[in-house]
């Protein structure tokens, strides 16, 4: 079985829930501290996937923009593989956030892979032609509801990810 | 009464009356106007009218009147009773910050940075100490394991136990070498020393690449535009040298000798010579990359370390406590001038001095520590002779003629073979300065194509610069002399051309874009065909042009 790296981004306003959705789903992952420091941590989990034979070594980068506005430098993007954008169900303005995010990530990383996370899906949940609307955006290849309160969706999410990134390459 | 008196009061007696009274009333006026008291009492009904009227109409011209009064009044409150004003201005003052900085944010920006910037640098040295604690304690539970050994080779050996202490704590060890993809941080390589582990490399490596990115982008935006290339604390240092899209991280205890860092660069150049394409289109799985090989080129960095120690060995088998010291002291000096590390400080004038220190060519090799005592400069460090010591003090008196300098810097008198290569590229360079390009021949044997040694060393010279500065752009013909076909003829002369740009290319760096090569079949114009002639038309032409944009 082989093995491949993959750098992949978590992006999405300060509070969605990005940090939890890692905490509940990595192996391994630096202090919390450095995320505070510099904003961004990293975590990583192998995915294996039985099918293409193959271990996804995913290096997550869990970045938190040091402002309300979220400003991330572009040199933090780099180098990506797929992103991961979340917002949360419970403050549908982080939702309005999404295509910005999008941008960033596109202009740094063309033509990569791009998973909306729908987060806190056990406190709110959202109608279908919002979701719709959200996977027509350009990059999003898919849109799911998590919650990393419940568990809901976070692996598949990742999952997801981890066969997004081995086939796109 | 006489006729007129009764005339004058018939005709204009109401107006005497009335002048009469005119009289006392101006006299009483005129009595009031000396009296400041009756004044006021008059005045006073009519003021807050007037006011009124004044800041509804006049507002701004009132307003230039009354502050420049106000802030008189203000500075003599706050002089004598401070505390009380401080109470009545505190309530304003967060919102006051915070109007400021929604308005004025990129002037409270600037005028924040310094202190901030101290912050932000304290806090990325505690996170690598962190990270490097955590490598320390892995390493800490090899421990027994190295002890056992170090008793095991004393018996074989009949090395003193203690020697071979004084061996392991010897001024430097290279724990762990990491090859890391620049932008995304995924590790090509890794090779830790026997006696380390690591845990979690490829996480390490993501981390330094967020914190090498984190750093850079909080240099850039400061004025130098320097790259950060060593992190240290305590014993340890991480040391990062970047070439083409990767970059390596070496992680040591101590401080290293001025050998490892071109070690370093080298076995680095080397790799991107070699492997540059597929690093930069690494697409994560390591099986695109000659692992083997990049492992072995990386273990060269651990085999400085070894070739030091056996060294040391020599010294150290002699038993004698004294020799082992010396050799101590003698590395220890050797050390002494290589740090040229980016140290930030808080301190504008010390930076400042610092960052110039840095980048001039003279010292940047030296570890000198500009720093501000009580309004002093006081320059710390060591140079190796008098003249850079003099030097470096007259740029500081001569850029802060306000302050008193304060020359700390000791002499250690040795020779620095950094110093005279520097001196001599100077050297060089002046010579070359002076010509707008460079022109050079080089002549080959019968049916040659390879450079002799000699020619390559001063081929290599002539790469530095182009190492040095990236603006120059070479040219290389190759020619060859009459033998042979057009078509062979042909072959021959782009062949030397080729094997030139070779070298320049491969070991040492430069970019292929910057080196045009072409082929000339034509002869030397006086040629008599002798045996001389042909050989001076088996040559390459080499001219060094500056623009980047091909322009002459
Ligand atoms: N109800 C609910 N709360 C969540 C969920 N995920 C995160 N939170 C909460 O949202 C807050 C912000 O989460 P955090 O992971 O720090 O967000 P981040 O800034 O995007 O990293 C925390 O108080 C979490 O407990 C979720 O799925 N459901
Ligand atoms: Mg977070």
């Amino acid at each position: 079985m082989k093995t491949v790296m993959k750098k992949v981004l978590l992006l999405g306003n300060f509070g969605v829930g990005k940090t939890s959705l890692v905490r509940r789903f990595v192996e391994n992952t630096f202090s919390d501290d450095y995320l505070t420091t510099i904003g961004v941590k990293i975590s990583r989990k192998n995915v294996i996937l039985q099918e293409a034979n193959t271990v996804v070594q995913m290096l997550i980068w869990d970045l938190e923009g040091k402002t309300a506005t979220n400003t991330i430098p572009d040199t933090y993007l780099l180098g990506s593989a797929a992103a991961i954008i979340v917002a949360d169900l419970t403050r549908l303005e982080t939702l309005d956030s999404i295509p910005v995010h999008l941008d960033q990530f596109d202009r740094v990383n063309p033509g990569k892979p791009v998973l909306v996370a729908l987060n806190k899906a056990d406190a709110a949940s959202l109608p279908e032609e919002r979701k719709a609307a959200l996977l027509s955006l350009p990059g999003v290849i898919d849109v799911e509801m998590t919650s990393a309160k419940t568990g809901l969706n976070v692996e598949k999410v990742f999952e997801l990810t981890a066969h997004e990134v081995v086939s796109d390459a | 009464m006489s006729d007129f008196e009764k005339l004058r009061s018939l005709l204009v007696g109401d107006e005497i009356d009335a002048i009469e009274e005119l009289k006392a009333r101006v006299a009483r006026l005129a009595e009031a106007l000396d009296d400041p008291e009756e004044i006021i009492e008059r005045l006073s009904p009519w003021i807050d009218r007037i006011l009124e009227r004044n800041i509804g109409l006049r507002r701004e011209q009132l307003v230039d009147t009354l502050s420049p009064i106000i802030a008189e009044v203000l500075g003599h409150e706050i002089r004598n009773s401070g505390e009380a004003i401080a109470r009545t201005l505190a309530p304003v003052i967060g919102q006051a910050i915070r109007v400021q900085i929604t308005t004025q944010r990129d002037e409270v920006v600037d005028a924040l940075y310094p202190v901030i910037g101290a912050t932000v640098v304290k806090a990325v040295s505690q996170a690598f100490r962190d990270l490097l604690n955590r490598i320390n304690d892995e390493m800490q539970n090899t421990f027994s394991v190295a002890s056992l050994r170090r008793k095991l080779t004393a018996k074989i050996k009949g090395i003193p136990e203690a020697d071979l202490l004084i061996r392991e704590n010897l001024p430097w060890h290279v724990k762990s070498v990491f090859l890391i993809h620049k932008t995304s941080g995924l590790l090509l390589a890794q090779k830790n020393a026997e006696d380390s582990a690591m845990e979690e490399p490829e996480m390490v490596a993501s981390m330094l690449t967020a914190i090498r990115s984190f750093v850079n982008d909080w240099i850039s935006r400061q004025e130098n535009e320097s790259e950060i290339n060593q992190i240290e604390y305590g014993r340890s240092t991480i040391y990062l040298e970047v070439a083409g899209s990767c970059y390596i991280a070496v992680v040591l205890e101590g401080v290293p000798q001025m050998t490892l860092a071109q070690k370093i660069s080298e076995v680095l150049s080397d790799i991107v010579g070699k492997y540059g394409e597929t690093i930069q289109h690494f697409s994560g799985d390591r099986a695109e990359l000659d692992t083997e090989e990049i492992d072995r080129m990386l273990g060269a960095i651990f085999a400085v370390e070894t070739q030091f120690q056996d060294s040391k060995e020599k010294s150290a088998g002699s038993r004698w406590p004294l020799a082992v010291m010396a050799v101590l002291l003698l590395a220890g000096a050797a050390y002494l001038g290589y740090r040229t590390y980016i140290r930030w400080e808080a301190e504008k004038t010390a930076a400042e001095i610092k960052a110039h220190f840095e980048t001039d060519p003279y010292l940047a090799l030296y570890r000198i520590e500009p720093s501000v005592e009580d309004g002093r400069i006081v320059l710390d460090g060591a140079v190796p002779d008098a003249n850079l010591s003099s030097y470096a003090s007259r740029w500081v008196e001569s850029h802060f003629p306000k302050k008193e300098t304060l020359n700390r810097l000791v002499v250690a008198h040795r020779p620095d073979p950094y110093l005279e290569k520097i001196r001599s590229l100077e050297a060089q360079l002046d010579a070359y300065r002076k010509i707008p390009a460079v022109h050079r021949t080089f002549y080959y044997g019968l049916g040659k194509s390879n450079l002799t040694p000699e020619q390559r060393r001063q081929l290599e010279a002539i790469g530095t610069i182009m190492q040095i500065f990236p603006e120059y752009r070479m040219k290389v013909t190759g020619f060859s002399d009459r033998y042979g076909t057009p078509q062979e003829r042909r072959i021959v002369a782009q062949k030397r051309a080729d094997g030139v740009k070779k070298i320049l290319t491969s070991s040492m760096g430069i970019d292929a874009s910057r080196i045009e090569t072409a082929a000339d079949l034509s002869l030397p114009e006086e040629t008599n065909n002798t045996a001389a002639d042909d050989a001076a038309a088996r040559k390459v032409e080499i001219e060094l042009l500056e623009g980047r944009k091909g322009s002459q």
